[in-house]
């Protein structure tokens, strides 16, 4: 089954976390462009990317890389098991790759649909507790923030703590998310639900799967 | 007969299909409130304040209802998901546009409401539809919390369900429910 989509509602920033785990090729097509650029991803990395009908040199790539990232239209697919014609001239990993691309994402390329809601809570990931490999303004951010996501924390909540504005403070929650340092809070993980109920979803399961 | 009574409510962007799959899962007529959409949103009508139908088995009576899609109903959700055992989240499989949405939308509810949450990738019998193990990467999900289906198909809607009561450890090996653990549906 294909991963497909625009890049107007759904930003490259978003593509590479799903097919870091990929071995194939995304292709995007710009329509300022005639020519159609093909990242290919493999073991983790992307190991080339093509325009121009040439695989590009580490420095150009990086270039299509940015553009691609600030872009707000085109669009994409990918191909499964597809790779690069010739020998891999790069292996950058997602990973870091995703980190150095969220440094450079500004407030102007994030849509407000991509922003948490007020109401949604955030923590820390593991990465985030480790404040490794942040920017420095982010990691500026993060030490202040950093006891509030602990446990866990709404937008709203955090930006009266800090006494910021929600609308920044959503951007930074979406670069530090975006780069793996917070999460949603899952609050089945901190409160379990209670009620009386007792044996009424075993009795649901049962007459589900007729009685077995 | 004395109703016994378990709450589940259906959610995820406009045009996931919630009042379809309701439909599927419910035995009797669903209540719709349905108007003509009054801005592009791909289809005609619209939930504008919810939908309401409930299943049947034996003396278990299962309530499900469908919130509006569209953010500017929010405020709807909160009092919806009162006393619900489950929340199954929609979102259709051929509209990747509609994901950003649907992820700001589900982490408000993961975040917010400590019950299972299963998502539905619905429309998987289109030629073109995102698969749901990609749809779970994107959503940071585990596989087993996001599943494909086709909001018409009863069987379908039922295996969500299930899903919803595995993911509260019944019927799955070694089984762990806890005992007074399941919020209490309305009388």
């Amino acid at each position: 089954m294909p991963v497909f989509g625009d890049l107007k509602d759904f930003p490259l920033v978003e593509v590479l976390p799903l097919l870091a785990f990929r071995r194939g090729a995304l292709h995007v097509a710009m329509p300022e462009s005639s020519n159609v650029v093909t990242l290919y991803f493999d073991q983790q990395a992307i190991c080339g990317v093509r325009a121009e009908n040439r695989l590009l040199d580490p420095l150009d790539a990086l270039l299509v890389l940015r553009k691609l990232l600030a872009a707000k239209q085109g669009v994409f697919w990918f191909e499964q098991d597809t790779a690069p014609e010739g020998p891999a001239k790069l292996a950058w990993p997602v990973e870091q790759l995703l980190l150095e691309l969220a440094k450079e994402t500004d407030e102007s390329v994030v849509v407000s649909q991509e922003l948490p809601d007020p109401a949604t809570r955030f923590r820390l990931t593991e990465r985030g507790k480790q404040d490794a490999d942040v920017s420095l303004s982010e990691s500026a951010f993060l030490r202040q923030a950093q006891p509030f996501l602990e446990e866990g924390i709404s937008v709203a909540e955090l930006a009266k703590a800090l006494q910021v504005s929600g609308s920044f403070l959503a951007v930074q929650l979406h670069r530090l998310r975006v780069g793996g340092f917070v999460e949603p809070a899952r609050a089945r993980d901190q409160k379990p639900a209670s009620g009386p109920e007792t044996g009424l979803l075993r009795k649901l399961w049962r007459a589900l799967t007729g009685g077995q | 007969m004395v109703w016994q009574r378990l709450k589940l409510v259906v959610s995820g962007p406009v045009g996931a299909g919630k009042t379809t799959f309701i439909q599927s899962l419910c035995d009797d007529s669903v209540v719709e409130t349905d108007e003509v959409a009054s801005e592009e949103i791909g289809k005609e009508k619209t939930t504008v304040a919810m939908d309401f139908g409930r299943a049947f088995f034996g003396d278990l009576e299962l309530f499900v209802f469908g919130t509006p899609g569209q953010e500017r109903f929010s405020f709807a959700w909160d009092v919806l998901m009162e006393g619900a055992f489950g929340l199954v989240f929609l979102v259709a499989g051929d509209r990747p546009a509609s994901f950003p949405a649907a992820r700001r939308m589900l982490d408000y509810f993961v975040s917010n409401f400590a019950v299972p949450v299963v998502v539905g990738v619905t429309r998987q019998d289109l030629p073109r539809v995102w698969a749901s193990e990609d749809v779970a990467a994107y959503l940071r999900l585990s596989p087993k919390e996001v599943l494909g289906l086709n909001a018409t198909s009863r069987a379908d809607s039922r295996r969500a369900l299930l899903r919803v009561l595995e993911l509260w450890g019944v019927g799955v090996e070694g089984e762990s429910a806890a005992e007074g653990t399941v919020p209490k549906a309305p009388q």
